[in-house]
């Protein structure tokens, strides 16, 4: 008896340690095989058709959680990662750093500058979704969901998509890195309609 | 030192931390499937705001799906600080983490996890590392181990 409880003493203690852990069984080879760490171009301007152009590149290429590295064969070459496994080392951003990208910013927060990141430049960024939606760091600010544009976002606590388009009915066609279910790509959202979620706009848009 | 702050009609809980780089309070939902966390640094912020960082992490069967860092703050020198989850064994009554040479010990309260700093930030790469060990309620260590925290959504 005494070693049955002994053993399910150090089964409880194993069980609770993997619960606790962030380790998963499931991992690709697509970051360690494709993308790379190199330095981000400066620009000195930033354009709503220029980051469309970049989050358009990003459909159809994957999800990963904490990820930032995307190549444009419209595949998810790693489909399937563990949720919220960072370690898994799959293809795509998560939401905050698909916005990231595309918004061209700096791994520095108080830096406003324009940072042009390559697509297979593995690259998260310093926000979350809910950073974002308070308007944290330098190039980013909060603004009335009536002012929305192109590329601006809709950010809630834990999610954050791009205005791609705005509907009649008031519904927005939303450029977002969603999850591992459903991959980066382009859906009619109700976000703008939800208290739980605030617009957000990258500072410095040219045009 | 950590202070439970009551709860609200609809039984959240809320646990104030408060550590020499900075403070957090953590609220537990009702139902238990997510924390939301507020982070404070004597660092720099936006005047009409009171923290420096938030955070909502999600549960599962009880634990933390991500220990949800945040590198929204900075200390009174303006380097970067650290702030994320730990989500403490059952039999962890106290989880100690390693500061600038010394430890840091906060009682584990109201089955929370455990919000803590650090200064092993990585700007570039959007990381930071936390040494912990946690005890049990006689200061016995139960376990020690580094987690090595990455910004996600």
């Amino acid at each position: 008896m005494t070693r049955l409880r002994a053993f399910a003493g150090v089964f409880a203690v194993a069980a609770s340690l993997a619960a606790a852990g962030t380790a998963s069984a499931y991992h690709t080879r697509f970051v360690a095989d494709n993308c790379n760490y190199a330095s981000p171009t400066p620009t000195s301007y930033i354009t709503r058709a220029g980051s469309a152009a970049v989050a358009y590149r990003a459909r159809n290429e994957g999800y990963q959680w904490a990820g930032g590295c995307w190549n444009d064969d419209n595949v998810d070459n790693s489909p399937g990662d563990a949720t919220e496994d960072p370690s898994a080392g799959g293809e795509g951003g998560d939401c905050s750093g698909f916005t990231f990208k595309v918004w061209r910013e700096s791994e520095n927060q108080g830096d406003a500058g324009y940072f042009q990141w390559g697509m297979l430049r593995n690259v998260h960024g310093p926000y979350t979704a809910s950073a974002f939606k308070h308007g944290y760091g330098a190039p980013n600010v909060t603004i009335a969901k009536s002012s929305l544009a192109k590329m601006d976002a809709l950010a809630s606590e834990g999610h954050i998509g791009l205005i791609w388009e705005e509907n009649p009915d008031g519904t927005d066609q939303i450029i977002e890195a969603k999850g591992e279910a459903y991959g980066t790509n382009i859906w009619t959202r109700s976000y703008r309609g939800s208290s739980s979620y605030s617009g957000v706009r990258r500072t410095g848009w040219s045009s | 030192m950590a202070r439970v702050l009551g709860g609200s009609a609809d039984d959240r809980l809320a646990v104030r931390r408060v550590g020499t780089l900075g403070e957090s309070v953590t609220v537990g939902s009702a139902s238990g499937r997510t924390v939301y966390g507020c982070d404070r640094t004597p660092g720099g912020r936006a005047a009409s705001t009171r923290a420096c960082g938030e955070a909502l992490g999600r549960r599962r069967s009880g634990h933390l799906l991500d220990p949800r860092l945040d590198l929204g703050c900075t200390g009174a020198d303006g380097k970067p600080i650290g702030f994320a989850w730990i989500d403490p064994g059952a039999r962890t009554r106290y989880v100690a983490v390693q500061v600038d040479g010394y430890a840091e010990v906060y009682p584990v309260a109201s089955g929370l996890p455990v919000r803590v700093t650090t200064r092993s930030v990585e700007v570039a790469g959007s990381r930071a590392s936390f040494d912990i060990s946690e005890h049990d309620a006689h200061g016995r260590a139960l376990r020690s181990y580094t987690i090595e925290a990455r910004v996600a959504s």
